[in-house]
C-alpha cells in the first residue's frame, strides 16, 4: 500500500485522476489515514458539501494481507450531519481489494463542474473515470444488478444510493459483500452525501491479477496470525456467541438491564423484546434455511462470521441479517415487533443508502410527533420509501433525527452533535453516555469500545475492585478504539483481546510481522492518542467547544423506567475525557 | 411439585411470588427440550427458597453448579440489576432472575459480573438488598429468564425440574413454536397439543417426564 489515488472532480476538462506515492501519509491506514488527511487538507470551517471538503477512503493497515478479519474500510470527511470530522467504516470486499492493488487511500476532492454522474474503475493496470448518467437515481441493489454483467461479481463496488445523490444528511456509502450484494455500509454521519456532492456514483475495484500482500517477516506473521485466529476461536463471544446469534443477541440483555430505548427513548424496556431478539432471529433464520442463513461473514477472511442472510417465508433473499442496532432502531424504538418488517426496512435502508440507526431514530421522532403512530409497520416502510424517492416529507426524513425533530417542534431529539444516539440508553448505562457526549464523531457507540484497556494499560491498569472514573474509562476506550480502527481489524476482535492477553499480543505481533516493526501496547496507545488529537483539533477549529460535549438536557431531567435513573455525570467530568 | 403455602388457585397474579395451589399439570416426553428456548428467553417461573442467595438457588435448588456457573453464566440480573456477587445477592418472592452467557460489545462486557467496566453501569448495579421476607426459607415463586446459549443448554434441566407458566403465554408458545411433544398428559388425562380449549386456570405446571405416566403430585 504505497500509493494514493487523487480524483479532482473540478479539474479543467473533466475529472482528473492522479496516482501519487503515499508520501507523508506512509504507515497510516483506516481511521488514522482518513482523519490525518482530513485534518491536514480540509479547512475545518468549510461546508461539508462544498468544494473544500474531501472524501477519503482508506483500507486498514492489515487489509489485503492474510491477517484474519482485517477487511474494514474507513471513510472520512467533514460530516454533513454533525459538522465534525467523521470516520465511518464498513466491511465488505473493497478494503481487501484496494490494499492488494497497492492503494492506501482514495481522495476525492474539488468541485464538480456539471450534473454528470461518474463511475470510477480501478484495476491492476489503470484507474479510469467516466460519466455514466444511466446510473442516476439507481438504488444500490439496482446499481449492482446493472454493473454485474459488465464487471462480473468478482469485483467490489463502493457506491451511493439515491440518498447520497440527493445529498441527504443521512446517507451512507455501500460496499458489496462476498455475494456482490451492497449490504455493508459506512453508515454514520452522511458520508454518502459528500460522495454525491463530488458527483461520484460508484467505484469499481477489480482485484484481478493481484495477490495477498506479503509480510516483511513472514515467519513471525504466520505464527502470530495463527495464534490470533486460535484466540478468536477460543473465546466464548467471538468463537461461539457471535457466530450463533449475531449482534442482535444483545436485545434481551439490554432489555433486561432496562437500557433498551423504547418508543423514542421514553422507556427502557420493550414488552415484545422476545419477538425480535437475536435468539428469535437465529431460530427463524435456521428454520427458513438457505445459504449463509444464521452464520455468515461480511468479508472473506472473517473468522467470526457474526452476520447472516435473511430470507423471507418463501425462501427468497430479503436482506443480510439485521444487526442489533438496526433491529433496535426500527424495532423496539418504533414499537415494531415483526422481524420480517424490520428486515424489509433494513433492505430499504441499504438499497436507498441510509444509515439504519439514524433512519430508525428519525422514524421514532416522527412517531412521537404523530406523523404515524408507534408500531405502524406499513407507515414506517412508507416513510423510508418517501425518503428514498425524495418527496417533500422524505426530504425531512432523510435529513436525520435532529432536523426531523426541529421540523415538528420536539425537544425529544436523541442526538449528540446532530447524530442520533444508538441502541443503549445513557441513563441506564451512563458510561456509554460519557462516550456519546464526548466522542469526536457525534453519538457513536463504536467510538469507545471494549478494547483491552486493562491490557493496554491506557491511563493505568484497571483494577476491577477499584472504582475508576467514568471519564477515565471512556477516554481509555476511545483511545484504544481509535487505534484499532486504523488497523482494518474488525472491532469485534475486542472481546477476545479484552479477556486474553495472549490474543492481544498475537494481534500486535501480526502487525509487527506484516511491517517488520517491534510495536508494543504503548505504541498502540500513542497511535490512538494521535488520531483523537487530529480529530479533536479539527473539531475545535470547526467551532466545537466543551459545550457541545453534552447529552440533550432531557436525559438528565426525565427518569427512565424501570430503574427511574437519569444521566447524572457532571459536566466537569465530561470535560476531563479528552484531557490526555 | 414443592410444598406450597396457602394461596388460592389462580391468585398468583395477585400475590407476586406465591406458588399457585394445584394448578393444572401438563406432563410430556421429548428428546428435544431445547424447543423451549424461545419460551425460556421470555420468562417462566420456578419454585425457590425465599431469601436464598443466587448461588444457593442455582446450585442447591436448580442443580446448576461449579464450573458451569463460573465458566458459562457470565451475566446475571436480579430484577433488571446487574449482579456482581451471586453469593450475596438474595432472592425473595416475586423476584426476576435472568442469566446469560458472555455477550458482545461494550455493553456485553459491561454487563458481565465483575466486569472491569462495571463502573460504567453503576447506576443500575444491584446494591445490597434489604431483605424482609415474611417467612424465610419457605417456598416461593421466582420469575426466570434464560438467554442465548443458556436457554438451550439448561432447557433439559428446567423442563425436568418442572416450571410454572401463565396459561395464555404457554398457549401462545404452543401456537407459535409448535414444539414436538409426546405422551402429553393434562392432569393425568391424555391429550393432543395445541389444545382446543386451554385450561381456565391462569397458570399451569409443566414438566418433562421419562414416561407418559404422570408423576405423583
Amino acid at each position: 500500500m504505497d500509493k494514493i489515488i487523487r480524483i479532482d472532480v473540478g479539474a479543467e476538462g473533466g475529472p482528473k485522476i492522479t496516482t501519487t506515492p503515499v508520501g507523508e501519509y506512509a504507515g497510516l491506514g483506516g481511521r488514522a489515514m482518513t482523519s490525518c488527511v482530513v485534518s491536514k487538507e480540509v479547512p475545518a470551517d468549510c461546508h461539508p458539501l462544498g468544494p473544500e471538503n474531501k472524501l477519503v477512503i482508506a483500507p486498514g493497515l492489515m487489509s489485503g494481507s492474510a491477517a484474519v478479519i482485517s477487511g474494514r474500510l474507513s471513510i472520512g470527511c467533514k460530516s454533513p450531519l454533525t459538522g465534525t470530522i467523521k470516520e465511518a467504516n464498513a466491511g465488505g470486499q473493497a478494503a481487501q481489494y484496494l490494499a492488494r492493488l497497492g492503494y492506501a487511500a482514495i481522495i476525492i476532492e474539488g468541485q464538480r463542474k456539471s450534473d454528470d454522474l461518474y463511475k470510477v474503475v480501478i484495476t491492476k493496470d489503470a484507474v479510469t473515470i467516466e460519466a455514466d448518467n444511466s446510473l442516476k437515481m439507481l438504488p444500490n441493489y439496482d446499481l449492482c444488478d446493472k454493473l454485474k454483467p459488465v464487471y462480473g461479481d468478482k469485483v467490489a463496488i463502493i457506491s451511493i444510493g439515491t440518498a447520497g445523490e440527493m445529498l441527504m444528511s443521512n446517507s451512507s456509502i455501500a460496499v458489496t459483500d462476498p455475494e456482490f450484494r451492497p449490504t455493508r455500509h459506512a453508515g454514520r454521519g452522511g458520508v454518502g452525501a459528500v460522495m454525491g456532492s463530488k458527483g461520484i456514483k460508484c467505484i469499481v475495484v477489480n482485484p484481478e491479477g493481484t495477490s495477498l500482500r506479503k509480510p516483511v517477516n513472514e515467519e513471525q506473521f504466520k505464527a502470530a496470525n495463527k495464534a490470533f485466529l486460535e484466540g478468536l476461536k477460543r473465546h466464548a463471544v467471538t468463537g461461539q456467541g457471535l457466530p450463533a446469534y449475531g449482534t442482535n443477541v444483545l436485545t434481551n440483555i439490554l432489555n433486561e438491564a432496562g437500557g433498551y430505548p423504547t418508543y423514542n427513548f421514553r422507556e427502557g424496556r420493550y414488552k415484545h423484546h422476545a419477538d425480535i431478539s437475536g435468539e428469535a432471529q437465529a431460530q427463524l433464520e435456521e428454520k427458513r434455511g438457505g445459504a449463509g442463513a444464521a452464520t455468515h461473514g461480511c468479508h472473506r477472511g472473517c473468522c467470526i462470521q457474526c452476520s447472516g442472510t435473511y430470507y423471507d417465508k418463501d425462501g427468497n433473499y430479503l436482506t443480510k441479517q439485521p444487526e442489533y442496532e438496526t433491529v433496535w432502531a426500527h424495532g423496539g424504538n418504533c414499537g415494531i415487533n415483526d422481524l420480517d418488517v424490520i428486515a424489509k426496512l433494513d433492505y430499504l435502508d441499504d438499497n436507498y443508502g441510509f444509515d439504519t440507526i439514524e433512519m430508525g431514530t428519525t422514524i421514532g421522532v416522527l412517531m412521537e410527533a404523530g406523523v404515524i403512530p408507534f408500531g405502524d409497520a406499513e407507515g414506517a416502510i412508507k416513510l423510508v420509501e418517501e425518503a428514498g424517492k425524495g418527496t417533500p416529507l422524505g426530504r425531512i426524513v432523510g435529513a436525520g433525527t435532529a432536523t426531523a425533530a426541529r421540523c415538528y417542534g420536539l425537544e425529544h431529539a436523541p442526538v449528540v452533535k446532530g447524530q442520533s444516539i444508538p441502541a443503549y440508553d445513557p441513563r441506564a448505562v451512563k458510561g456509554v453516555g460519557v462516550t456519546y457526549a464526548t466522542t469526536t464523531q457525534g453519538a457513536d457507540h463504536t467510538a469507545g469500545y471494549a478494547v483491552a484497556t486493562n491490557i493496554l494499560g491506557v491511563g493505568g491498569k484497571l483494577d476491577p475492585l477499584t472504582p475508576v472514573g467514568q471519564a477515565e474509562l471512556s477516554r481509555n476506550l476511545q483511545i484504544a478504539t481509535a487505534a484499532l480502527d486504523a488497523t482494518g481489524f474488525c472491532l469485534f476482535v475486542a472481546f477476545a483481546i479484552l479477556d486474553q492477553g495472549d490474543t492481544f499480543n498475537a494481534m500486535v505481533d501480526t502487525i509487527n510481522g506484516m511491517y517488520g516493526l517491534s510495536m508494543d501496547g504503548n505504541d498502540v496507545v500513542e497511535l490512538g492518542k494521535k488520531i483523537l488529537t487530529w480529530e479533536r483539533d479539527f473539531n475545535i477549529a470547526a467551532g466545537f467547544t466543551k459545550a457541545h460535549d453534552r447529552l440533550p438536557k432531557y436525559f438528565s431531567r426525565e427518569p427512565l423506567a424501570p430503574h427511574g435513573v437519569v444521566f447524572d455525570v457532571p459536566a466537569e467530568e465530561l470535560d476531563k475525557v479528552m484531557e490526555f | 411439585m414443592p410444598t406450597v403455602h396457602n394461596v388460592p388457585d389462580g391468585a398468583a397474579d395477585m400475590l407476586p411470588g406465591a406458588i399457585p395451589i394445584n394448578p393444572p399439570a401438563l406432563f410430556f416426553r421429548t428428546s428435544q427440550p431445547e424447543q423451549f428456548q424461545q419460551l425460556f428467553q421470555d420468562h417462566f417461573y420456578v419454585a425457590c427458597e425465599d431469601g436464598c442467595t443466587i448461588r444457593e438457588f442455582l446450585c442447591e435448588q436448580m442443580h446448576v453448579c461449579g464450573d458451569y456457573t463460573q465458566r458459562r453464566i457470565q451475566t446475571v440480573f436480579l430484577n433488571g440489576h446487574p449482579v456482581d456477587d451471586i453469593d450475596t445477592a438474595q432472592i425473595t418472592a416475586g423476584d426476576t432472575v435472568a442469566l446469560s452467557s458472555a455477550m458482545p460489545g461494550l455493553m456485553g462486557a459491561m454487563m458481565r459480573s465483575n466486569s472491569p467496566f462495571k463502573q460504567m453501569r453503576d447506576t443500575i448495579t444491584l446494591q445490597q438488598k434489604a431483605t424482609q421476607q415474611d417467612s424465610p426459607g419457605r417456598q416461593c415463586l421466582v420469575r426466570m429468564r434464560l438467554f442465548n446459549f443458556l436457554a438451550k443448554e439448561l432447557a433439559g434441566l428446567f423442563t425436568d425440574n418442572g416450571f410454572y407458566i401463565e396459561t395464555d403465554v404457554f398457549q401462545h408458545f404452543l401456537t407459535r413454536q409448535e414444539p414436538v411433544l409426546e405422551g402429553v398428559l393434562l392432569d393425568g388425562a391424555p391429550m393432543a397439543l395445541p389444545w382446543a380449549t386451554p385450561p381456565k386456570a391462569p397458570m399451569i405446571f409443566v414438566k418433562r417426564t421419562e414416561t407418559p405416566v404422570a408423576p405423583e403430585r
